[in-house]
């Protein structure tokens, strides 16, 4: 890793804005740069961003104004690059032991040097270029017929996104003996360049009417209606040409391969109506009522299920505007109490999701020593497909208090998910599809939140000392209340299942002898190595139904055998606290943030954590030095030599972590880690030249600062591996896939861009 | 007030005229084919066709390993997990779920769907392509019948609300086989045999394909339904209603008849006994004279590469299959007798044997290219062979490919040679072989090897004791010495391919042999004297020595290789090398346990006898 990481990288942020106003005009334009230094030490790396907004409004008379908003954004990110398929640190994990050398003694390339994508990345001419140019305008028309009381706005929104990213890989040679002939490792007729090219064109149309009458002192009125309508168009084109004839000019017409890959063309369309009103109304300052309905149509469904109705209704109670309350006042700034009920429609699925479609693909088998053109059966379409409902139930309760510096804010809800679009229900396999997936069943999610805070200043030292102290914790869970047709199996969704829940092996430490082992349940389930059976220092799983094996039952619940729930891998009992100090103009802010509690199973692929488990010639981890059991294997009766230091890590079996029986590739509560953390996100120390003085060579404000990102992390996953962020811990979300299964698979966890700390010197000049 | 309201109408007319609602939210992709529209014209039928092919054409590993690697004739290091002593159960048992149905689905969707063509194309065409895709479910039933016995035969795409098919019992194993054969027999009759000098012997499915298929499934089924009684998914006998074994047999007959007389077939005999075989399963372009369905690599641009030669030579990608002993004494001599003692060293072992031992077996003078490019000659692994022997008869012997999937050998999937020997084997089984079939069939394939033809019944002939003892011992019903030379032929002839052996131990009911051992010790490798034992022995010039192995005085370790497997020899210190692994057999075997899972989702499944 030495030979590809910096220690430490570098990068700049450069910002400039200008505003001015006039009578009837007012415009401001702005623009930023930021440039990041390379983190590799071999290899082109390239990380900017440009972007300029400028933004105006000009008012033609007393009731009609014009307004726009246009921005342009450009991004590039040029990276070395080895293999399609092989990200680079799953490349590492996989191939660079720790003694590999790059070059061989006469300076050719060894194999190692060529296998994990060293010399691709030194010698540049393999790379993985993306760039990205974003144009937003928007333009807006203002009616106010009525000053104050009836005012129409219409705008017009139109963004396009063009987005490129080349991919090049060239021929390359390693030398496997000196003055040997270089054998290829990618000969010229597999280098490739690659290029996907997207755009993205999006509209959008809003018109919406406020009509907020005078009703006097005791009413306040607010009605809005409107209209809106999205439109975008996604279009994609990928090709992909072999044979690089020479290294630095990749270009298509430069290469002499005439295999080409499936080239993509494809465009993907959606469209969405809404209709919308709201009617808002208080009396007396403290009774506040609302009422708003929406009525929105997606071309993602089917003609006849395409729209749906989405009412919403709340109340909220000023009580410290009562007037028997006013004993209070004097203290009490604000007690609010908030109630509202609420529907919304929910459309996360693919366009064309329900049309029985037929595509051509290109065939990896040969016929005649050609590839084909082939077509399968259509996809399955669900029986209907429509909006799925999420209702929330919200009850809230605000109050400030001593002069505004404690405020509280809380709020418990229940949300109801009606349709959820998800997988559908499991059908015998005999049917020959998976389930496709529609609206089915229903979920409740309750949570809650709470946010606290404090602010206050006093005088130090004749100057304002002011300070505030903000946290917030949230939670919520979600369960399953219906799915019809439950098959039963508990890696699916069934009535009563919690998302996110994990089902595992429980376990009593490791053997320490063969003789313990042999004298333990049986376990014909775990594969270990070559053997269904255990040997001293693997693992003791625990007969939890004591039906005299150890197995996972049919995975239904009804037979789970001895899995059990052991953990819940969602994030829980998040929170976030904010610390800021100030005085004399020297600022300070904290903010850190964490999870209370989570639990990570890794998958069988993260092999920064398995390690020599997972492929014997994986990773060599540093936590596991020295804390692995270690067995003695001269006699029959193997024993564990060191289980006086109580070492974590099992007995080290090839594969166990990656085979399919592997014990440690279904979940059990020994491996089981705690991805609960607390960061230190950032923290800004800042200092502001007083005003007076900067006036003086005309700029409005002068302010110094330096930031910290990410520089502390607390977690007790550290304690068994140091190389997983447990903020990024999992490759995506895939909470709604409708659970994941047991066993092999699972690429990604680990795999991500490394979590940067760093820390930021700036100034902000306003002039 | 008023104007107010004007506005607000305005502003709703100005809406209502911007959007036709019902034209911007229907929309569809550009880039696939609506399915009503699919299934018209002949391109339609065709590439549908090929999807069988990309998706269901035997693998390369499913040709050249698959389930030949744990049979009786292969030591491997730890043997397949479904023999291993009493651990297997329906749990573990995988192979149905949706998608390993979503193959017969396909074949019903394009039979449901392909009336649209009829307007559109001549009956002959149509029928072209029915024979196809009823070829495919046919085959996609056989390899559940295989693993399963009783499956439900299915014949429509399955709806969701289809409860007696979804939430069914399965159908009888006689009924499954008999509409499978409706569908082979349609096949063979409708499907294309016109541009076979286009299609011959590579990837395509034509007539030839769909008649070779039929003969070896109709030779399997005949053959189960004589040596085994009952039905092994109930054990209850079989009942006779449809086709019986020896209608079967005929069957296969017949199929290898068309295809004999077709002469577009012949064994690939150039008269090099040396290389005639071995060009079979290790040249790019397949020969076509005999191969009459294969898949293709090709290491030219299109770069269709595999691994078969890595699986072969590393001692963690495959499973070290090593020939034992007793394939290895198969093998006749080129004057067609059966040797006489096997206790000869792996140097002299090969000499006047049978030319397709030295073309599957590495044996003296085998050479392999180096890195470098150099040719040299190849060293016998002990950390990858269990018993002295390795094969090669797939593999591209270059060091490139030992560790990356650069092999260019195309590999047969069905070929003219197995259709003679289904030919003799059906003839004998029905008593009806001849001197005459002996020669086109058994004799033509040893006489391709170089061996002379002796039929059984002339006087020539000398009994194999070896050969007869392991087919008619241990109580197994008594072969007359034609079947047993057809047996020998068989394990000769197709070892490793197309997981033929594994079907033939099942289908004589001998799957017993999968876990028997030599003199119940272990599986039997090389024999080595007393004096190779002390002094170290060599084999293609190089040398080894004996050491000791852990656990036991008696176990030895093998020096010189890098080998830290152990092994014991027969008389302890001298003998054939003895590993040691056990597995299990129980009749219940025959069948795969029905998975728990299937079981859950529909109990009326039922489970298979035993299980």
């Amino acid at each position: 890793m030495e030979l590809f990481y910096k220690r430490l990288n570098s990068s700049q942020t450069h910002n400039i804005s200008v505003n001015a106003a006039g009578n009837r005009v007012k415009y401001s334009l702005s623009g930023r740069f930021y440039n990041q230094d390379a983190i590799y030490k071999v290899g082109n790396e390239v990380f900017n961003t440009f972007n300029i907004r400028s933004k105006g409004s000009i008012d033609i008379n007393d009731y009609v104004s014009v307004d726009n908003n246009t921005a342009f954004f450009h991004d590039r990110y040029d990276q070395p690059f080895f293999a399609y398929n092989m990200p680079f640190l799953r490349n590492m994990e996989h191939r660079g032991s720790p003694i590999f050398v790059p070059t061989n003694p006469d300076g050719t390339h060894t194999f190692w040097g060529e296998n994990t994508g060293y010399w691709r990345f030194k010698e540049g001419d393999d790379f993985d270029n993306r760039k990205s140019i974003n144009f937003q305008t928007t333009f807006g028309l203002t009616v106010t017929p009525i000053k104050d009381i009836l005012s129409i706005r219409a705008d017009y929104t139109y963004q396009a996104r063009r987005y490129e990213w080349d991919r090049v890989r060239t021929p390359s040679q390693y030398s496997p003996a000196p003055g040997v002939t270089n054998d290829v490792f990618v000969a010229e007729k597999d280098s490739y360049h690659s290029r996907n090219r997207n755009q993205t064109d999006y509209q959008a149309a809003n018109v919406v009417a406020t009509y907020t009458p005078r009703l006097g002192e005791n009413h306040d009125l607010n009605v809005v209606v409107g209209w809106n309508l999205t439109d975008s168009k996604y279009t994609n084109y990928y090709m992909q040409r072999k044979g690089i004839l020479w290294d630095s000019y990749p270009s298509f017409e430069l290469m002499d391969g005439t295999e080409y890959a499936e080239p993509n063309d494809y465009l993907t369309s959606v469209g969405l109506v809404g209709f919308f009103g709201r009617v808002n109304y208080t009396f007396l300052k403290r009774y506040i009522l609302e009422a708003a309905a929406r009525y929105d149509g997606s071309s993602k469904f089917p003609v006849s299920q395409q729209w749906g109705f989405f009412p919403s209704a709340s109340v909220g109670w000023r009580i410290n505007e009562e007037p028997w309350m006013r004993w209070a006042s004097s203290w009490l700034d604000n007690l609010k109490l908030r109630a509202n009920v609420g529907a919304l429609g929910n459309s996360d699925i693919s366009a064309y999701y329900f049309l029985e479609k037929i595509s051509l693909s290109k065939s990896s088998v040969l016929f005649d020593g050609k590839k084909f053109i082939y077509t399968q059966q259509a996809n399955v379409v669900p029986d209907g497909l429509t909006w799925e409902t999420v209702t929330t139930y919200d009850v809230g309760l605000d109050f400030d208090i001593l002069k505004s510096r404690l405020s509280f804010s809380g709020d418990y809800y229940i949300r109801n998910t009606k349709d959820m679009i998800t997988n559908g229900p499991t059908i015998p396999a005999i049917y020959g599809a998976a389930s496709p997936r529609g609206n089915y069943g229903s979920m409740q999610t309750k949570g809650w939140e709470l946010t606290l805070s404090w602010k206050d200043q006093f005088t130090v030292a004749g100057k304002p000392f002011g300070y505030s102290i903000k946290g917030s914790l949230w939670d919520s869970v979600s369960k399953i209340t219906d799915f019809p047709f439950a098959s039963g199996l508990i890696y699916s969704f069934y009535p009563g299942k919690e998302l996110g829940e994990i089902w595992g092996f429980r376990t009593d430490g490791y053997f320490l002898t063969n003789a313990e082992a042999d004298n333990w349940t049986t376990n014909t389930f775990h594969k270990n190595g070559s053997n269904f059976r255990a040997y001293a220092g693997d693992l003791k799983f625990l007969d939890v139904n004591g039906d005299g094996t150890i197995d996972a039952g049919n995975a239904t619940l009804e037979n789970h055998g001895d899995l059990e729930r052991i953990g819940n891998s969602l994030p829980h009992y998040q929170y976030g606290i904010n610390l800021d100090a100030n005085w004399n103009g020297i600022g300070l802010s904290v903010f850190l943030q964490g999870i209370g509690r989570r639990d990570w199973y890794p998958l069988t692929e993260s092999g920064f954590f398995w390690g020599m488990y997972n492929r014997p010639y994986g990773f060599l981890m540093k936590t596991m030095e020295g804390n692995t059991v270690e067995v003695d294997y001269s006699t029959p009766d193997w024993f564990v030599t060191n289980a006086a230091d109580k070492p974590y890590w099992t007995r080290r079996v090839a594969y166990s972590a990656n085979r399919n029986q592997g014990p440690l590739t279904y979940e059990n509560d020994y491996y089981l880690q705690k991805a609960a953390y607390l960061r230190l996100k950032d923290v800004t120390l800042s200092y502001t030249i007083p005003s007076a003085l900067t006036k003086k060579i005309h700029i409005e404000r002068a302010r110094f600062y330096v930031t910290g990102t990410n520089l502390l992390t607390f977690s007790p996953l550290f304690k068994h591996t140091k190389m997983f962020d447990p903020e990024v811990i999992s490759s995506g979300d895939s909470d709604f896939s409708g659970g994941t299964l047991p066993g092999l698979g699972g690429v990604g966890e680990g795999y991500s861009y490394p979590m940067l700390k760093s820390i930021t010197f700036g100034v902000n000049l306003t002039f | 007030m008023k104007k107010t309201y004007t506005t607000i109408i305005l502003a709703a007319c100005l809406l209502a005229s911007l959007v036709s609602c019902s034209d911007f939210l229907e929309r569809n992709p550009t880039n696939t084919i609506a399915a009503p529209s699919y299934f018209k014209t002949e391109k339609d039928l065709q590439m549908y066709c090929n999807g069988f092919i990309q998706s269901y054409l035997p693998g390369f590993t499913s040709v050249a390993i698959s389930s030949d690697a744990y049979t009786d004739l292969v030591a491997t290091k730890t043997g397949s997990d479904f023999y291993h002593p009493f651990i297997w159960n329906p749990q573990k048992q995988s192979g149905w779920d949706y998608g390993n149905f979503s193959f017969i689905r396909g074949t019903n969707f394009m039979l449901e769907n392909m009336t649209r063509a009829k307007e559109f194309i001549s009956e002959a065409k149509y029928n072209h392509y029915e024979g196809i895709a009823r070829f495919w479910r046919g085959y996609a039933h056989f390899s559940k019948m295989q693993a399963f016995g009783n499956v439900p035969w299915i014949d429509h795409v399955p709806q969701k609300e289809d409860s007696t098919l979804l939430y069914g019992s399965r159908d009888d194993r006689e009924y499954l086989f008999h509409k499978i054969l409706e569908d082979i027999n349609f096949a063979a009759e409708h499907v294309s045999g016109e541009n076979d000098v286009l299609t011959k012997g590579r990837t395509y499915v034509n007539k030839w394909v769909v008649l070779a298929y039929k003969s070896r499934i109709c030779l399997y089924e005949a053959a189960y339904r004589k040596y085994h009684t009952t039905n092994p998914s109930t054990n209850i006998a079989w009942n006779n209603q449809y086709e019986s074994s020896e209608e079967l047999y005929r069957q296969c007959i017949d199929a290898n008849e068309k295809l004999m007389q077709s002469g577009l077939f012949t064994l690939h005999n150039t008269g090099k006994p040396q290389s005639d075989y071995s060009d079979l399963f290790k040249s790019m372009v397949i020969p076509t004279d005999e191969v009459i369905w294969s898949r293709e690599a090709n290491g030219g641009e299109v770069n269709v590469l595999h691994d078969l030669t890595w699986y072969y030579r590393s001692t963690s990608m495959g499973q070290q299959y090593s020939p034992t002993k007793e394939l290895v004494n198969m093998y006749l001599t080129l004057d067609g007798t059966p040797i006489t003692n096997d206790k000869v060293s792996v140097n002299e072992e090969f000499d006047n044997r049978d030319w397709r031992l030295a073309q599957s077996i590495v044996g003296p003078g085998y050479q392999y290219q180096d890195l470098a490019g150099a040719i040299l000659p190849f060293k016998t692994n002990f950390s990858m062979s269990w018993t002295g022997y390795q094969f090669h008869k797939w593999c591209i012997e270059k060091e490139e490919n030992y560790s990356r999937a650069l092999s260019n050998n195309s590999v047969p999937i069905l070929r003219f040679g197995e259709v003679l020997l289904n030919h003799a084997e059906a003839k004998a089984e029905l008593g009806e072989m001849t001197e005459d079939i002996w020669n086109k069939t058994i004799g033509a394939l040893r006489e391709r090897a170089g061996v002379r033809n002796i039929y059984p019944g002339s006087s020539d002939y000398v009994v194999d004791p070896f050969l007869t003892e392991y087919y008619n011992g241990d109580g197994y019903p008594v072969l007359n010495n034609i079947l047993l030379e057809i047996r020998r032929e068989r394990a000769v002839e197709l070892v490793m391919e197309n997981g033929l052996r594994q079907d033939d131990l099942y289908r004589w009911k001998l799957g017993q042999k999968i876990a028997t051992r030599f003199q119940n010790l272990g599986w039997r490798g090389i024999y080595l004297t007393a004096t190779e034992v002390s002094r170290g022995f060599t084999i293609n010039g190089f040398p080894y020595t004996v050491g000791s192995g852990a656990g036991s005085p008696t176990n030895y370790k093998i020096a010189n290789s890098g080998a830290n497997n152990t092994w014991s020899l027969t008389d302890k210190t001298s003998g054939y090398l003895i590993y040691h692994y056990g597995l299990q057999w129980d009749d219940k075997m025959y069948l795969s346990p029905i998975p728990a899972s299937a079981l859950v989702e529909n109990p009326k499944l039922g489970q298979n006898y035993g299980w």
